[in-house]
């Protein structure tokens, strides 16, 4: 697979697990993080739940 | 990233209490915060942070839009984005890849808006499940970084697990409007590569589109319906973000009045827009037409205010049309282009808007995209080196969460609801004015659960939960599609849902229901459907171990009348 489409870049420089392989399970790194208030509430609390101390950049 | 655009309106203490709740968790785990008012998430994600390359996850069905810069950027459920940022890793099924070839160019009066609805209407709302979009073609040249934002965001409405563009010399243009050059990188497909799914759109071929109520998926062109009497139009949402969305419609309407029937409200979605509104006249020619303005935020696209009259349409330039979404029963939205929605604002008719050219004399207003924008970065706050003494500030209406009970070896529960296809997260758990509030009050939002479909679900829920310890509920294809608010599996679950016995999941719904402990059960042969009815008892056995073994899981059903049972599986 050496052409690569947009998105087979994106995954595979981000890839900690698993194969691209359509339908099956990968892992990736994320980078960035997005919250709004009507869901974020409650991702603050388990955030709490979780006793995270900080988050990881 | 925490944003703050959805519970602006401050009817009494519980939303302000959760801005300054939300402050302060962001200053306690080292978050940025966007502050109320400032704008909504994704297109200010999308001018200050976003950045070609990299990947996002968002508690929010429209992360995706950020794939307009080419970025992978995924809407999901909130504890997965908890546990990306506490730096774990997302797993995700490895999805098809759908190259969609934009080739040609638009025609005058057709926009961004029309090529997303051009792909509703090919694929309705479930047709992207299980898929990454990728545009590539020459058609990308006409197509600025925000109209792609368009495109991107409305990605969410077709089921896909994200859309994504390539970064070009359009994407370093926007960047450098927004001050951030150094933030782009060049991110394009190689020659020859290949796509899993292959479709093309010729961008010539398009007329200007609209979906009806109440799905987004429900489109038609604008011409089919036209000369329908409308009460409202709403400019805004992250589905039509863009400055040039704004000045389009100020530009359509200008010197002109809106029709006496129709309200026209506009919700600007950032502060640093509204500036660059104000800069480019649009805000002005928009007040003289008649425009309501209201602040930066999401508000009548989630129900934050902006409810339409009974028995009236109203056209929106939002994503989503679901029923009662508007906070109006039996609303009628609709759902099309800035210049459809300024066309018919002055008509009081839905109106294609290439008809403005004999009813008005108008030419296509052309835009030009300023090489630099005015920037506001005024009500962004800083991370904090160290936030570690920072305490959490809830008010009363803040509730930790609660404890979620293992699931039982054994469970004999009633069928309390049988509903169809498509089933939307908005008739699961309403949001709007009324019910958003309590986001962060699980005992209270929980009373709210299906109310849309049935307003008696709370009461026999209470009731199963202590007769038998709980309930199923049954539905067809793409259960729970919409939004990735977890609530519409927390609140079912506090209110003892087991399971789901549904055709097929949308793809955040079933990591909800499984991150949140109710099973998200399908069914082995679909015709069993039709064997289940509302009122059924249903027997689930053995269900930690054959979960954890990944075994099909008998449903045994006793009829009220009459004994059978059929076998289905868990997904």
């Amino acid at each position: 697979m050496e052409n690569l489409n947009v998105t087979q870049k994106l995954i595979k420089s981000h890839l900690l697990k698993g194969e691209m392989i359509p339908g099956k399970e990968i892992g990736i790194k994320i980078d960035q993080a997005l919250l709004q208030d009507a869901t974020g509430t409650l991702v603050q609390l388990e955030l709490e739940a979780m006793s995270l101390k900080k988050s990881k950049d | 990233m925490q944003y703050v655009d959805h519970n602006l309106l401050q009817t009494d203490f519980k939303n302000a209490d959760d801005h300054l709740f939300l402050l302060s968790a962001a200053q306690r785990f080292g978050l940025w915060y966007s502050r109320p008012g400032n704008g909504v998430s994704h297109p200010v994600h999308m001018e200050r942070f976003g950045k070609p390359g990299k990947t996002l996850v968002g508690s929010d069905s429209h992360s995706c839009a950020a794939g307009s810069l080419g970025m992978l950027a995924i809407g999901t459920g909130g504890l997965d984005v908890a546990a990306a940022i506490a730096g774990q890793p997302y797993f995700v099924k490895m999805p098809k890849i759908w190259g969609i070839k934009l080739s040609g160019k638009l025609p005058d009066w057709v926009s961004a808006k029309d090529v997303i609805l051009e792909m509703l209407r090919r694929h309705d709302v479930k047709g992207g499940v299980g898929k990454i979009i990728e545009y590539y073609g020459d058609g990308l040249k006409q197509l600025s970084a925000m109209d792609r934002h368009v495109i991107a965001n409305m990605g969410a409405e077709l089921g896909a697990t994200t859309t994504v563009f390539p970064s070009d010399n359009e994407t370093k243009r926007f960047l450098k409007s927004q001050d951030r050059e150094e933030d782009w990188s060049e991110l394009v497909a190689d020659e020859n590569c290949e796509y899993d799914l292959h479709e093309e759109i010729v961008l010539d071929d398009l007329v200007p589109l609209i979906a009806l109520p109440t799905s987004p998926g429900n489109v038609v062109p604008v011409s089919e319906v036209a000369g329908k009497k409308i009460s409202q139009v709403v400019l805004g949402s992250s589905a039509n973000p863009g400055l040039r969305d704004f000045w389009m419609a100020s530009a359509i309407v200008k010197d002109k009045t809106v029709h006496s029937d129709v309200s026209f409200d506009v919700n600007p979605t950032s502060r640093q827009i509204i500036q660059n509104m104000i800069d480019n006249k649009a805000f002005g020619n928009l007040i003289k037409a008649g425009a309501r303005f209201h602040q930066s935020g999401c508000m009548g696209c989630i129900g934050m205010g902006q409810a339409p009259a009974s028995d009236t349409i109203s056209l929106r330039t939002m994503p989503r049309n679901f029923p009662s979404r508007s906070g109006t029963e039996d609303d009628q939205v609709h759902l099309c282009s800035p210049e459809t929605a300024a066309a018919s604002a002055l008509t009081g008719k839905i109106t294609d808007p290439r008809d403005l050219e004999k009813l008005y004399n108008m030419t296509y207003p052309k835009y030009i995209q300023p090489e630099m924008e005015i920037i506001n970065k005024d009500m962004l706050v800083a991370p904090l080196e160290d936030g570690s003494k920072i305490e959490l500030l809830k008010g009363p209406n803040i509730k930790s969460l609660p404890h979620i009970d293992h699931l039982q070896e054994n469970y004999t529960v009633p069928v309390l609801l049988k509903m169809g296809d498509n089933v939307s997260t908005d008739e699961i758990l309403k949001a709007g004015a009324e019910v958003l509030p309590f986001r962060s009050n699980l005992p209270e939002i929980s009373k709210y659960s299906f109310t849309v479909i049935d307003d008696t679900f709370y009461d026999r829920a209470m009731q199963a939960k202590n007769e038998h310890g709980g309930h199923i509920v049954v539905a067809k294809e793409n259960y729970a599609q919409g939004s990735s608010r977890e609530h519409a599996a927390l609140a079912p679950k506090y209110l003892g849902q087991v399971a789901v016995l549904a055709k097929s999941y949308a793809r955040i719904a079933w990591q909800n229901l499984v991150n949140f402990g109710i099973l998200p059960l399908e069914f082995i042969d679909i015709a069993d459907y039709d064997k289940i009815a509302q009122g059924d008892m249903v027997t689930l056995k053995n269900l930690p171990n054959s979960v954890s073994e990944k075994n099909t899981i008998p449903v045994i059903i006793k009829k009220r009348k009459w004994g059978s049972s059929g076998n289905f599986y868990q997904a």
